[in-house]
């Protein structure tokens, strides 16, 4: 197999593991990673209440996965319109506090640039005083 | 918040890409000889190939390619090597890889690999909900097999039109999904490959068929190279030759995506625009407009039929029929946005549907009082959204019907009286009112009126330019396209009159695309109407036609385009007809003619004995009317004077040239200058019913490499077409205009072919005899060429033999032959396309013959337009009968109606039970014999049609009553005659006696007596004997 074919080959397997996903372009919003390969799809209000989902990164998807442990129970009828926006609700909740902790290593890292002297070439766009 | 799964989403092609073209035989088998591939990723260049059929190369051109590949630094493959490792293989194939297929005519070059082909078929598969759907999208295309193992996916090609082909992998015999994926029940859908043909992707970002060096041209990338002898053995600079081809494709291929990419519309890939109303819908989409059936899918299906059997195409008709008149030639500009701005129609478009309301009293208070100034103010032409429901009354109205014998339906804007009520625009009616001077009397009105606006929308920018934003919401979009284009030309004239080329070429795209844009959005994608081929079995739908709806048998349907909203459509046409119909009164207020209209464009003929100056500024006065229905920012007439009514190149709009015209029929027209030896210069013509042959000579004569389509000269047709032409006009302009010969030029005295893309299995199999004992690649095969003769006439050929006694039964062949550049070469192979027998030369038409006829051709629509007529033509008066129901009218006809397709290029739904037992009645009122001999079917099938057997297909009833009809009408001439000779004997006898009257007629007085009497009819002898007499009296 030479250089072109073995490109070739990569990028049919990566098409495939997009194909099987069923994302055009998959991203982790907690890690931006695009890579397909390291990337599982997530239910979001867990499988057994939605089959809604959202591409994550491995690690974050075994995260995700851990914290609805700590949920409730589950209920006699996973249909129960009550039970599914509850479950929902948790769900989102852990999401959002995944995407916190990112905003905040974000941050964490965006005022460590500063103060290493980085930035002094862009300026904030003016806002128009209404 | 997130996206749910979807195992059917349209993923796009990545970044690779694999360039071909191939070069093959000069024979009719076009066989692969060899071919070239550059695979491409991101843009770069991965790696160069040459593959070759190791059957169809010799061992010393096998050595060149070893010699050469290196030079070229590519690798060698043969052409399975290069199917199975480039295209099929599972693991790194450019199919699996997502990776897009790109050539110039891809269609040709991919049916050069396949090892075999067959005719795809109808796929029954199981939906979403488990349900079992057949597919019939792919009925009538070809499969190819590139690969002798079963477990590779084939190749399926559907030939749309003569630029663009539907093209993706079968599914593969392989499960694309794990065992475990499929015990979850998912699915991972099959690739199916992504095909980018140049040809296709050119002509809709350009509105013009290219050549692939055309296209070369018209992009400034590398010159494809010259080279025409492709029989010679294989040399480098043959390779040089075939490596540089694909070079040149790759160059276009980066241009036009570029300039695709500027239009800004990411949601539809390069690879899924076909035509330019792929563009169009594509725009729209980008502006967030959702499509008419989409907001409102539960529109009376009632009133969409009423609607649509008020669609008429575009008029074209001639007026002074064979004659050379002194003309002015004006056209409408922009004619479809024009009127879909005066109407207001992109409220429409941009609506959640629209209401109804009846509109009787008022539209026909509307009809009585409107008059041609009235039509001069802009905001009258807002009150045209009507529909109108009225019994014709002699009111000129647009009829579709066979007048005479033509073998297809044409549309004629004649007097129509009716039995029932019809559905027609109101501008129609509007143009009748104005034509005739009478309102038409209605029974029904149905206004229309968009509903709210839909949320959503958003602004784009034209071609992706910040200076050209349009605002669907705020701007009227064909009013706003057409002002930036007009702006555009301003700046474009600017550039290149300073010499700034880059600009300039920068500019001319712009404003190209701006036109595509104006043109795509306003008309067709509102009457995009698809059929499908027909299955086997048949099945009931509801028809719903212009006089209700009924139950009729359907084995093929139309399918409407996404945009389809035929209201727009009827609209849109009506109004343009309208509009020709003011210019048509106008030139009558102001004492002029027209020679011919088409559409858009009228030709005014200037009567005899008026003043060359006055006639230029009557015709002047009539473009300044329409100034005030400009709707555009730039002012000035929207009916402007062309470019050929002014000296060629000049820029001095002020000073027309002498222009004269000859008209024969519809479409067929010359407008030409006449020099200082009083020779005609031809400045316009019509290739219509020219254009299907192969030119006989001339710069795109057999062993050139232009293609048919592409016209190449400033007149719009091509060299030898403008021959015919001056041909016509130099005999029209001596006492002798029907005396047009061609057999003076020698190229013209060669068989006349006809050049046809075996495309679809139906046309393939005409060259079924011919392939019978050949090996598959000496075998016409799909996408070659092949080329259709034209048959004499058995008559003809007894008329012209006089050595050899012929069967009058004798059946007129059929022919069709293997392609070659030259037609005379394949004489010998040429077969009857049926029975597959040789057909031999004495029967095949010369081009003379085939074009003999061509200047007296029928314009049977209108009285006078008999093959031997000149002069001016009148409307017919049409009485309606039966009404037909039928789909849309494809783009095919004229082609249909040459190659004897049984005009099947209209979808027929029928006649009504009551209309074909009205027309059983008539056909019963004649005698059996007569029809017969009139509608030359047997006494079976008479029988069938009048045992009103339901079997008996609308096609024959329709023929035995048009025979019925035409000796009625023949039988009645004859009861007149008969009865004014009676009327007349009465007369003489008085005068002179029966005695002297018998004497002089030499008849049987006493015969005579009884004749006068009313007891005997006059027998043919005494007819034959009265006329000579009474001519003489």
């Amino acid at each position: 197999m030479d250089d072109v074919e073995r490109d070739l080959a990569r990028a049919a397997r990566k098409r495939k593991q997009y194909l099987a996903r069923g994302f055009p372009d998959p991203i982790c919003p907690f890690s931006a990673t695009d890579d397909i390969l390291k990337l599982q799809r997530h239910h979001l209000a867990g499988k057994e209440y939605s089959d809604t989902i959202w591409p994550v990164r491995v690690d974050f998807h075994q995260e995700l996965t851990a914290m609805q442990r700590d949920h409730p129970l589950g209920g006699a009828d996973p249909r129960n319109p009550f039970e599914v926006i509850g479950r929902w609700c948790h769900n989102l909740a852990d999401f959002f506090e995944l995407l916190l902790r990112t905003f905040r290593i974000f941050g964490d890292f965006l005022i460590g640039l500063a103060r290493d002297g980085y930035g002094t070439e862009f300026s904030l766009p003016t806002v128009p005083v209404p | 918040l997130a996206e749910r799964p979807r195992t059917d989403f349209p993923f796009e092609p990545w970044e690779w890409v694999l360039v071909f073209d191939t070069e093959t035989t000069a024979d009719s088998a076009q066989r692969l000889r060899i071919g070239t591939f550059q695979l491409r990723q991101a843009g770069a260049l991965r790696q160069k190939g040459i593959f070759f059929d190791p059957d169809a190369v010799t061992q010393s051109e096998w050595e060149v390619l070893i010699r050469e590949a290196p030079r070229h630094k590519c690798v060698l493959l043969t052409v399975r090597e290069f199917i199975e490792e480039k295209i099929l293989h599972d693991v790194y194939g450019i199919r699996v890889a997502g990776g897009t297929i790109v050539g110039f005519n891809l269609p040709f070059d991919l049916s050069r690999l396949a090892l075999k082909h067959a005719s795809a078929r109808a796929v029954t598969r199981q939906d979403a909900r488990g349900n079992r759907v057949t597919d019939r999208s792919m009925v009538g295309a070809f499969t190819f097999a590139l690969s002798p193992l079963s477990s590779r996916p084939r190749l399926r090609v559907q030939h749309i039109s003569r630029r663009f082909s539907f093209m993706n992998f079968t599914t593969p015999r392989k499960q694309s999904t794990g065992r475990s994926r499929r015990k979850k029940g998912k699915r991972v859908p099959h690739e199916r490959g992504y095909f980018l043909d140049l040809r296709t992707l050119a002509a809709a970002l350009t509105s013009t068929s290219h050549t692939l060096d055309s296209l070369a041209r018209f992009l400034g990338v590398s010159r494809k190279r010259k080279f025409t002898d492709f029989s010679r053995p294989i040399d480098p600079e043959f390779v040089d030759y075939a490596v540089h081809d694909t070079e040149v494709t790759w160059q276009c291929y980066v241009k036009l995506m570029a300039r695709y990419e500027r239009h800004g519309l990411s949601d539809t890939p390069a690879h899924r625009v076909y035509t330019e109303a792929s563009l169009g819908k594509a725009y729209l989409q980008a502006m967030g407009i959702r499509p008419w059936r989409q907001v409102q899918p539960d529109f009376d299906p009632a009133v969409i039929g009423a609607i649509m059997s008020s669609y008429f195409g575009g008029r074209s008709e001639v007026h002074r029929r064979r004659e050379i008149v002194r003309t002015i030639y004006c056209d409408f500009a922009s004619m479809y946005p024009t009127v879909c701005t005066l109407m207001g129609l992109w409220q429409f478009v941009i609506a959640n549907g629209m209401d109804t309301e009846d509109a009787t009293e008022r539209t026909q208070l509307f009809l009585d009082t409107i008059d041609v100034s009235t039509l001069g103010d802009p905001f009258v032409w807002r009150d045209l959204t009507v529909l109108v429901q009225l019994q014709a009354d002699a009111d000129i109205f647009p009829v579709r019907a066979r007048y005479g014998q033509e073998p297809t339906a044409t549309i004629g804007v004649n007097y129509l009286s009716a039995d029932r009520p019809l559905w027609f625009t109101l501008a129609d009616c509007v143009a009748s009112k104005i034509l005739t001077g009478k309102a038409p009397r209605i029974t029904q009105a149905i206004r229309f009126a968009p509903r709210s606006r839909q949320n959503g929308l958003c602004q784009i920018k034209i071609a992706g330019n910040d200076a050209y934003p349009i605002n669907p919401e705020k701007d009227d979009f064909y009013r706003r396209v057409i002002d930036l284009r007009r702006e555009v030309q301003d700046q474009f004239t600017e550039a290149d009159r300073t010499g700034d080329s880059e600009t300039a070429a920068r500019l001319d795209a712009e404003q190209l695309a701006l036109k595509i844009l104006a043109n795509a959005t306003s008309y067709g994608i509102f009457v995009e109407l698809n059929v499908d081929d027909p299955g086997d079995q048949e099945e009931v739908v509801t028809i719903q036609g212009a006089s209700g709806a009924y139950p009729f048998s359907v084995n093929k349907r139309e399918k409407p385009g996404s945009f389809f909203h035929p209201l727009l459509g009827t609209l849109i046409t009506g109004a343009a007809r309208l509009m020709l119909a003011i210019t048509e009164r106008l030139l009558t207020e102001r004492g002029l003619d027209w020679a011919f209209c088409d559409t858009d464009s009228m030709a005014f003929a200037m009567p005899e004995g008026m003043a060359v100056g006055d006639f230029e500024q009557r015709a002047r006065d009539i473009c300044d009317w329409f100034e005030p229905l400009n709707p555009y920012s730039k002012k000035g007439s929207i009916l402007r004077l062309e470019k050929q009514n002014f000296a060629e190149g000049s820029s001095d709009r002020q000073k027309i040239q002498p222009l004269y015209c000859f008209a024969v029929s519809a479409k067929r027209y010359v407008l030409f200058n006449v020099d200082a030896n009083g020779r005609p210069i031809v400045r316009k013509a019509s290739a219509h019913g020219l254009g299907h042959l192969i030119a006989p000579y001339g710069d795109d004569a057999p062993g050139g490499d232009d293609d048919p389509d592409e016209p190449e000269r400033d007149t719009g047709v091509r060299l030898w077409q403008e021959d015919v032409w001056n041909a016509i006009v130099a005999a029209a302009m001596t006492d002798r205009p029907r005396d047009v010969s061609f057999s003076r030029n020698g190229s013209f005295a060669k068989p006349a072919a006809s050049r046809y893309a075996a495309s679809t299995p139906e046309t393939l199999g005409w060259m079924k005899a011919y392939n019978k004992d050949l090996p598959y690649p000496q075998q016409v095969r799909p996408f070659n060429f092949l080329l259709w003769f034209h048959a004499k006439k058995p008559e003809d050929l007894q008329a012209a033999s006089d050595d050899r006694l012929w069967d009058p039964r004798e059946r007129r062949p059929k022919p069709v032959g293997p392609y070659s550049r030259d037609p005379s070469s394949v004489l010998d192979k040429v077969v009857d396309r049926e029975t597959g027998e040789p057909v031999a030369q004495e029967w095949l038409r010369s081009y003379a013959d085939v074009l003999r006829a061509y200047h007296v051709h029928a314009e049977a629509k209108f009285l006078g337009g008999r093959p031997g007529d000149s002069g001016p033509l009148s409307r017919r008066h049409v009485f309606v009968s039966a009404v037909e129901n039928i789909g849309k009218e494809a783009d095919s006809w004229e082609e249909d109606e040459l190659l004897g397709s049984d005009a099947d290029s209209v979808v027929s739904y029928g006649l009504s039970q009551a209309d074909r037992d009205r027309m059983i009645a008539t056909i019963r009122q004649v005698h059996k014999r007569k029809l017969k001999a009139g509608a030359k079917v047997g006494f079976a099938t008479i029988e069938r049609v009048l045992a009103s057997d339901t079997s008996a297909p609308d096609r024959m009833v329709r023929k035995l009553f048009d025979a019925a009809v035409d000796i009625q009408r023949e039988e009645q001439i004859e009861v007149q005659r008969e009865h004014d000779c009676v009327i007349w004997l009465r007369d003489q006898a008085e005068t002179i006696g029966v005695e002297r009257l018998a004497g002089t007629l030499e008849y049987d007085v006493a015969n005579l007596r009884k004749v006068i009497a009313g007891v005997r009819k006059p027998s043919a002898a005494l007819l034959k004997a009265i006329d000579p007499v009474r001519n003489l009296w």
